[in-house]
This record gives structure tokens, sequence and C-alpha cells, in this order.
């Protein structure tokens, strides 16, 4: 199995193989990040700059520490301090960034597509790290590496994502990596947070609920989202309360489910709205080592991407 | 391109009875055994170093500690293979600070994975020693690097290979002499490079058919490109002259065609 792929843009594009063999080295770096001195030299020599056009904790930490771990050079970029604010457009700005001899772009933009968009005008290799409501593919990743060391495979598991489905690039990432490794996969939400034809989302589509009980019975492990306060502005929902009350997952919802399901949350939480207090520290949570497994995911990336190019001319 | 067998260089008697004697030997030059740490390079380099510390257990009956280590990602040709080698497991379980470490691996050849594996091994500590065992020494090393305990030392050609398989990664327990055959070969390969090169420039001076074998030599040179870089020079110096012999060509029709 190889992997040849230049970018890494969403799950929609890999196949089940190459998902498969992300998860694989993923594992494999876990265990380097246990040793006493956590770093391997496997890309000394590669410089990569992370453009974040969008707040990021998480995402942000995890791939700059990934990068490091990797001996690789890192450089950052956020808007607040560039010349972004100058007016600077993206194309521009990455453009410069590839005249830097930069080779790999870890990127989180705003709008949906803007990697699409890059990718067709630069050299350099793009990761996703978020566009739009569109895919966060590494986040996908790490949440199946989380569930698949858990239970060893994904085949056949349920896996219930409950929120804002609509606005969440999460979900979509998640959707597709879960059914082309072939788990089951179940949304829950308000109604107005269903994109159209949610159904059809995914390899041979997924179950919609909107009852928070069902949803959750039977389900092997949960994905809660958080809600956007942000995009609030349109009024999905008629009160934070409300949407606690109903969709709010607290441990009397969670009775409903199997013992050894498990919960998942990509952060950050709104701790007391889309779940409560004991959920996010109960025993059930895998919400830390999700963390710790975002590390080993970014760098069996961004170790494939960049041993991925081949020289054409190698390929006769 | 095909892999022939040519030679068996050791049998499963064998291999058991080199590896009863390299864990004496082991055992001979380092008397406090308690201090010892086997650490097999993936992926032969892991049995033959479990294997050596059964035999330490049975004369010493102490077990000595075994460790696996995954060079991958130490390699230095990592940016190059362009393609991405599987990524095993590093497992050291022991503090490795002030033992002496044993890195055990099947064939040693131009270094390069020891080096990567002393590298590694730095990383995990600062052991007391390291040394290096290996089944079969096949020599053309690029290092200055060399085993402390060698199971058999065979000397080998540049395109031969030296395979061990064992019955914990193989289904065979052998260690044979493998050659690559180029399974069509071409005539201009056995022409010696010199003698070649005359032909072609003498020809290439005549007439317009011989310009045109020329360029079939050229390409049959460029296939056997990999093989021998002699055969590479020939095809530039040919260009360069062809190139001239063309350019006088066309000045002279163009005069030609002044008048």
């Amino acid at each position: 199995m190889q992997f040849n792929r230049k970018h890494l843009i969403t799950l929609e594009e890999l196949t089940a193989d190459e998902i498969g063999l992300i998860l694989d080295t993923a594992g494999s770096f876990k265990e380097v990040l246990e040793r006493p001195i956590k770093k391997v030299p496997a890309l000394r020599g590669t410089t990569i700059c992370n453009l974040f056009y969008e707040p990021s904790t998480r995402t942000r930490l995890s791939f700059e520490l990934a990068e490091k771990r990797l001996s690789a050079d890192t450089i950052n970029f956020s808007k607040a301090t560039s010349s972004v604010t100058k007016g600077e457009s993206l194309r521009d700005t990455a453009e410069n960034i590839e005249a830097m001899k930069v080779d790999i772009v870890v990127m989180r933009h705003g709008s949906s597509g803007a990697h699409k968009f890059l990718s067709q005008y630069l050299d350099v290799s793009i990761v996703n790290a978020g566009d739009g409501q569109h895919a966060h593919p590494t986040q996908a990743l790490l949440d199946m590496l989380t569930l698949k060391q858990r239970w060893g495979t994904l085949e056949g598991k349920r896996v219930t994502i409950i929120g804002d489905i609509m606005h969440s690039r999460v979900a979509r990432s998640n959707i597709w990596g879960l059914t082309k490794m072939g788990a089951e996969v179940t949304v829950c939400g308000p109604p107005t947070m269903m994109p159209p034809e949610v159904e059809n989302l995914g390899v041979g589509g997924i179950k919609v609920e909107y009852d928070l009980r069902k949803a959750v019975e039977g389900a092997d492990a949960l994905n809660i989202l958080r809600v956007q306060l942000e995009r609030q502005k349109n009024r999905l929902f008629p009160s934070m309360q409300e949407y606690c009350e109903i969709f709010g997952v607290t441990d009397e919802a969670l009775d409903a489910a199997p013992l050894e399901c498990i919960v998942m949350h990509p952060g950050p939480m709104n701790r007391g709205v889309e779940i409560s207090q004991e959920v996010a520290d109960g025993d059930r949570s895998v919400i830390l080592e999700q963390v710790t497994n975002g590390v080993a995911v970014r760098m069996a990336v961004l170790f494939l991407i960049a041993g991925g190019k081949i020289d054409e001319s190698e390929l006769q | 391109m095909k892999i022939l067998r040519k030679a068996i260089v050791m049998d499963s008697v064998q291999i058991r009875r080199t590896i009863m004697r390299i864990a004496h030997e082991i055992v001979e030059r380092n008397e406090r055994v308690a201090d010892l740490i086997l650490v097999g390079i993936r992926n032969r380099g892991v049995p033959l170093a479990e294997r050596i510390a059964d035999a330490i257990n049975q004369f010493e009956g102490i077990m000595v500690p075994v460790g696996a280590l995954d060079i991958t990602l130490y390699r230095d040709d990592l940016q190059t293979i362009g393609h991405n080698p599987i990524i095993g497991t590093t497992e050291i379980n022991e503090n490795i600070n002030d033992r002496i470490v044993v890195l055990v691996d099947d064939v040693l050849f131009t270094g390069r994975t020891v080096r990567a594996a002393l590298d590694e091994l730095i990383d995990f500590g600062r052991p007391k020693a390291i040394q290096l065992a290996v089944l079969v020494d096949r020599g053309h090393r690029e290092f200055p690097i060399r085993a402390d305990f060698v199971g058999k030392n065979v000397p080998t050609s540049s395109t031969e290979t030296v395979e061990v398989l064992l019955d914990e990664t193989d289904s065979e327990e052998i260690v044979v002499l493998s050659d690559v055959i180029d399974e069509e070969p071409t005539a201009v390969l056995d022409e010696p490079v010199g003698k070649m090169e005359g032909i072609v420039v003498e020809r290439c001076r005549k007439t317009k058919k011989a310009k045109r074998k020329v360029k079939k030599v050229k390409s049959k040179a460029a296939k056997t490109k990999k093989k021998g870089g002699g055969a590479g020079k020939t095809t530039k110096k040919v260009k360069a002259k062809t190139k001239k012999k063309s350019a006088k060509g066309g000045r002279k029709t163009a005069r030609k065609g002044g008048r």
C-alpha cells in the first residue's frame, strides 16, 4: 500500500485503504510520543507553514507539535498580525509563502473550498486544517483512530453524531471517513440544523434521528458537536436553554445508551450546553485521548504527504 | 528482472549452531550478563535477538531483556526513496542507561541501517557500550562500522543479495545468496563501451543512414544508462558530435539555396 497523494483536502477523495494506512501509521507514531526523547529526524529539511485564517487552539498546537516531533522547520501565520489586514488576497499570500520555498502548507480558512482553490495554483502540498463548513479531515481521522484503538476495527460499529450538522465540517468529514471504513452513522439535531439531503451523505447514506433518546439507543459511540455560538445570529433554535433540554447530552440522556458506549467531543466544549459537566469529565469520556491522538494522526498525515511525492520519471 | 537463488549460505542446522556460538561469544566478552540488553533491528533482527536471549538463558540461567528497534524514521534516504515505507514500532521497555546494548541484525551490508539504529538508540539514553551482532556480513561497507559478533562472512558482488529467512517471519529457515538477472540482455551491453564509441562516431561522419543508426544506438544506450555510467557518457559525446555535424550540414544547404 502506497500513499501517493500530494494534498489532504477531504476524506471524500481517499480510499478506505488510504485511510487505513494513515490510521496504522498514526498508531506507530503514538509510540514515538511515549519515548523519553519524543522526536525523530524523519522530516529533517522539510519546511512547513501553518496558515491559520481562523482561530484555533487544539488543531494549531497539535499540528505544530507534530511538525516539531518530526524535526521539520515550522513557520506560523495568523490573520490578525499579517498583511491580510491590509487587504492581501489569499492567493497572493499563499504564492508569497511558496516563493519562500516552503514544502507543505497547513491551512485553516473560513471559506469552504479555499484549499481546493489554492491547490490549483500552487506547487506546495496543502493539508486541510478546516475549511468553512466543508471538511476537517485530520479531526475525523483522530476521532477514527480513537475509536479504532478502542474497538480494533470500525466495521459495523454505530456512531451517532449529535448537534449542528449543517455548519459542521467535523460532522461531514466524520460521516465520509466512518462510512468508508464500514461504520454506521446516525446524525441527530434540530431540523433547522440539518443540511438538505443529509441522509445521502457518505458512502451508502446515513440515518437521521430527531429524538436524542432514540439516536443514543444502541450507539457504540457518541460524537457531540459544539454549538457554534458565533453562527447563532440566524436563530436556528429559540434559546440556549431549550437546546440544552432537548439535545444536551447529560447522564440521564446516556441512560438509553449501552454501557460500553463512549463519548467524544472535538472541542472546544460549551459545558452545560451540548454536553453536561458530568458527561464531559465522566468515565465514558475519551475527549482528552482524542487530543493525544491528534498529534499522532497529524504526524502520520505530514509524514505520508511529505514522502508521497513520487518523481514522475520513476513511475515509468 | 528476475531474482535467482545461487547458493545456500546456511541451512537451518547451521543457523541454530551459529546463533548458539554468537550467544557464547557475547557472554564471553561481557561477563556481567545482567548488564546486557539485546535489541533486534526490525524485521528479522528481532527473532534473532530473541533466539540469542533464549540461548543465553540455556547456559547462564539469566533471561536477558530483548527490545525491538524500527529505524524507518531515522533512514537517511526517506526523502529520496519516493514511497512510504511501513513504519513499525520501537519497543525498548528497559532503561538502557549504563547497560551494554547488543544490536542484532540479520545482514550487515552498507552499514547505513546500523548508523540509523545507533542514532535512534542514543535517543533512548546513554548506554555503557553498544555492540553489534549479525548473522551474515556481506561486505561493501559505506560507513566506518564493523560487527563485534559475526555469524558468517560471505564475500559478495554488489548486485547480489543475501536473504535471511526465518521461521518466525517467513515460512522457511535458510540463508541464501541470490542474484538479479536481466531477462533480456541487450546486444549493446555485451559490446565494450570504448569500441562502441569508435564505431558510432565513425559512421556518423559517413552517411545519413548511419545517423539513423546512431539514434537507435542512443535509445538503446539510454535504456542501459542505469546499469553503467559508461554507456551514459557515450551517448552524451555522440550527441554533441552529431549536433555539430548537423549544424554544418545546415549551413551548407543554406548556401546552396542562396545560389
